[in-house]
């Protein structure tokens, strides 16, 4: 009885498990078909590198010094599509012209918060 | 000669006068109040292994992010790679039916937890950028809310600890609970 007991509970763990993973794979999926929109990708250097900022709330455009004549931030857009993390100068070029990014506002240059 | 006969009229059954609704009421919540400790250590099961699994799917952004963190940056990759390997383990030794074995990871849990509540803290009083890489939905909780939920995690934690010494020390002494 006490092995049909343990049992169970080793089934029940492992149940328990495959679950956490299933629930992680479907929130994963979840996030990646939903439209992003309001993230913001700040130059980090003057050839052009763009960085997800971790709280869209905390930019501010008086961050950014003229020091390239690269888009100092861009805005994502609601266009349904993948937008990495990270990106230089050409991908921010591919990026908007396929809709999934648009400039944050006419400012060039390098954000330093 | 008069007979009397005694009517006894039952009154309708009142939850508060009922004492078969009452003892069965008390027996449930001691029902759920007994099995709560193993409620807790599923749960840690759970939480460990979606939240540990979201960091290894997600490496190159945990290890980008945590190369951010005020002096641990340096440690980055031990830190994306350790963690999450730590929280599978224990979510996996959580689940062994084995008293010591359960015992030690939910210890090791509770303190993980604690870390992970303190890191919090500190984040939100030191850090203006604040950095968090928690894996999944939780990472889409806001600062307080995350705080608020670790706590809770880490109390439960620490109930399920002296609950299950507890316990085990009862079915040892009488061979039942």
């Amino acid at each position: 009885m006490e092995k049909f007991k343990k049992l169970g509970q080793v089934l029940l763990g492992v149940a328990l498990l495959s679950g956490a993973v299933l629930t992680q794979s479907f929130t994963q999926k979840a996030v990646k078909t939903t439209k992003f929109a309001g993230e913001i990708y700040v130059n980090g250097s003057s050839s052009g590198s763009y960085e997800k900022l971790t709280s869209p709330g905390d930019y501010d455009p008086n961050n950014c010094q003229e020091t390239s004549d690269q888009n100092c931030a861009w805005r994502r857009t609601s266009t349904p599509g993948t937008v990495p993390d990270n990106f230089d100068a050409s991908t921010a070029s591919s990026l908007h012209a396929a809709g999934l990014i648009e400039p944050m506002n006419d400012d060039k240059g390098v954000y330093i918060p | 000669m008069e007979k009397r006969f005694n009517i006894t009229v039952y009154q309708q059954d009142h939850l508060a006068s009922s004492p078969k609704r009452g003892a069965s009421i008390r027996s449930g919540a001691r029902w759920i109040y007994r099995r709560l400790p193993d409620v807790i250590i599923y749960g840690y099961a759970f939480l460990y292994m979606y939240t540990g699994w979201t960091k290894l799917m997600n490496m190159a952004a945990f290890i980008r992010g945590n190369s951010k963190i005020p002096h641990l940056g340096q440690y980055a990759k031990l830190i994306s790679y350790g963690i999450p390997s730590l929280e599978i383990v224990l979510a996996i030794l959580l689940v062994i039916p084995v008293y010591r074995i359960k015992r030690l990871a939910l210890w090791t849990s509770t303190l993980l937890m604690g870390t992970f509540t303190i890191y919090l803290c500190l984040m939100v009083r030191f850090v203006e950028k604040k950095l968090c890489h928690c894996g999944g939905v939780i990472e889409s909780m806001g600062w307080k809310t995350h705080i608020v939920f670790n706590i809770i995690w880490l109390i439960a934690g620490i109930f399920a600890l002296v609950r299950t010494k507890v316990i085990h020390s009862k079915i040892q002494k009488n061979g039942k609970i």
